[in-house]
């Protein structure tokens, strides 16, 4: 397969015992949290909502990701209307480190502004070096560091470059 | 005046006295983290109970007899490892070279014994580690460990790692095995990809050549599953496994298919010591507890935090590290500073972690490490990371 093979296939009740048992891979709740409530909150927005949510595929499902209007969130508040937030997390552990969620998050970020987002957006916490590395990897930009709904730091990450969107707007 | 022992290693100044699980106590009482393994040997830890238990019950009972004699441990750990594996048929030995011994042979008789006199090339890779017997030094052809042993065991024939060219161009109707780990150990923790693993599979059913893996550092557990040419859904024709089918007592195994065993009768091969009674009650306790696939998931499960620490680390210090590399509990972090500075720093951190080749960082613990313990084992690894950053920048 190639690093262009990735799909996103939509979520569906069927996936939430793959979802939680993703969820409940230590790799993943160090970033993400408590698997019941993370899955809790899938399952609001499953049966319709704003939220997109899909399962990764490459050849064998791999992984989440999700994207939402970034402008629902305070710490988003100035980027352009229409914007989308990501986030994602990789389940198979043994897909890890192989360069997957770069490739997959840049094809996703790509998918939505071909869908007609004119920014795609991310907020790894600071202390999530590895997330920040990865979407930077994926082609993000850094913007700016805030604090996040919780008070902790993230780095407010955008595709494209947020500078450019303004400087050219 | 040379030392009573020959100082073919370079040896870290600590003597340990105990071992429990992760951690080894050295004679001063401290205590160390082991990331090391024995080099990948203790897959369940140190002093497991149920290796404690086997190996002792064993050792009331009988320690030795010839293989001139029916072993029954030796047969009950020959079905566990067919059961679970391609493999129709097992011969048990001391160590993992005696197993690259083994299948070198094994593979030339089975040429030979068919008419094919011809065939008896053997290739192998660049950065492989076989062994540090003969036919293995002459496999791996490192100067590092070929220079001065001459003359070498003909037949091999080393290609660079991933040239797929030069690959296709050797195997012609002079090989009897391609010979490759599907992870890379001493190499510097370099998985083959799960494509290129079938692409050599196809490669070798197409030209009649016999494939040989060596999963003696990344078997029995290691990658995640019990071995890791699962994860690219291939069988090979031959393997070659040790190191965590002991524990930490020596033992190897040559896995095979009957067709490629077919010509080893006997008097082809021997070992006196080769499946003893005590190794293999020792290796079965072993795979009874890796076998099992929740024993598996948890390793991968487990393996995925280790991962994602080390990446964060990475991430954390890029003017130190490059990357993690590997899989499952077998990972390596490629340095940018001297590799054996940060092993050092990880001394003083009261960490063991072990070289390989590439200036990395090699990272292959107990299977049975726990999520608390890798945490820990991360902490430790930033704080060493933190004080050679510091000296790189005084």
């Amino acid at each position: 397969m190639s690093r262009l093979d990735y799909g996103f296939r939509t979520v569906t009740r069927a996936d939430f015992p793959l979802l939680w048992r993703w969820l409940a891979m230590p790799h993943v709740m160090a970033v993400w949290g408590d698997p019941d409530e993370e899955l809790a909150l899938i399952e609001r927005e499953v049966d319709g909502g704003d939220c997109g949510m899909y399962v990764v595929n490459w050849g064998v499902p791999i992984g989440y990701i999700q994207d939402w209007d970034a402008r629902s969130e305070n710490h988003f508040h100035d980027l352009p209307e229409g914007s989308r937030a990501v986030d994602t997390f990789l389940g198979e552990s043994r897909f890890l480190g192989q360069g997957h969620a770069k490739a997959y998050v840049r094809k996703y970020a790509l998918d939505l502004i071909a869908g007609g987002a004119p920014l795609v957006a991310t907020d790894p916490r600071l202390s999530n070096p590895r997330g920040v590395a990865m979407y930077l990897a994926a082609g993000f930009q850094k913007s700016a560091t805030r604090p996040c709904e919780t008070g902790e730091d993230v780095w407010i990450l955008t595709y494209p470059d947020l500078h450019r969107i303004h400087n050219s707007a | 005046m040379i030392p009573s022992v020959l100082p073919t290693y370079n040896r870290a100044p600590i003597a340990f006295t105990k071992g429990e699980g992760v951690w080894l106590t050295a004679k001063d009482g401290t205590q160390y983290l082991d990331l090391g393994a024995g080099v990948a040997v203790n897959s369940l830890g140190h002093a497991h109970p149920a290796l404690v238990k086997a190996l002792t019950d064993q050792a009331r009972d009988l320690w030795h007899v010839s293989n001139l004699y029916d072993i029954p441990n030796q047969r009950a750990l020959a079905d566990a490892l067919v059961e679970h594996t391609f493999a129709d048929t097992v011969f048990f030995t001391n160590s993992g070279t005696e197993t690259c011994e083994l299948a070198v042979k094994m593979a030339r008789k089975h040429f030979h014994d068919k008419g094919e006199t011809g065939r008896n090339g053997i290739i192998t890779f660049a950065g492989a580690f076989h062994g540090r017997s003969a036919a293995a030094i002459a496999a791996a052809a490192s100067p590092k460990m070929t220079e001065g042993f001459g003359p070498l065991l003909p037949g091999f024939i080393n290609l660079p790692w991933g040239d797929h060219d030069a690959l296709r161009a050797a195997a012609d109707d002079s090989v009897a095995a391609v010979l490759v780990e599907p992870i890379q150990g001493e190499g510097g923790v370099v998985p083959l990809p799960d494509q290129c693993l079938r692409g050599l599979r196809d490669l070798c059913d197409e030209r009649g050549i016999l494939l040989i893996l060596d999963e003696v550092q990344c078997g029995v557990g290691r990658s995640g599953r019990l071995f890791a040419h699962e994860w690219a859904g291939i069988v090979p024709d031959i393997m070659m496994v040790a190191k965590g089918l002991g524990g930490g007592f020596p033992m190897g195994a040559l896995l095979a298919t009957e067709a490629a065993a077919s010509e080893m009768t006997v008097g082809t091969h021997g070992s006196t010591y080769g499946g003893n009674p005590l190794a293999c009650a020792v290796g079965l306790a072993v795979m009874n507890i890796v076998s099992d696939p929740a024993f598996l998931e948890e390793v991968n499960r487990k393996a995925g935090l280790l991962r994602q620490r080390l990446e964060g680390l990475v991430a954390g210090y890029p003017d130190m590290f490059e990357q993690v590399r590997g899989m499952g509990l077998m990972l390596g972090i490629v340095c940018r500073v001297t590799n054996t500075d940060v092993i050092g720093a990880c001394y003083d951190a009261r960490l063991l972690t072990i070289p390989a080749a590439g200036n990395t960082v090699r990272i292959v613990p107990p299977l049975t490490i726990t999520e608390d313990e890798i945490l820990q084992a991360t902490e430790r690894l930033e704080q060493a990371a933190g004080v050679v950053s510091r000296n790189v920048a005084a």
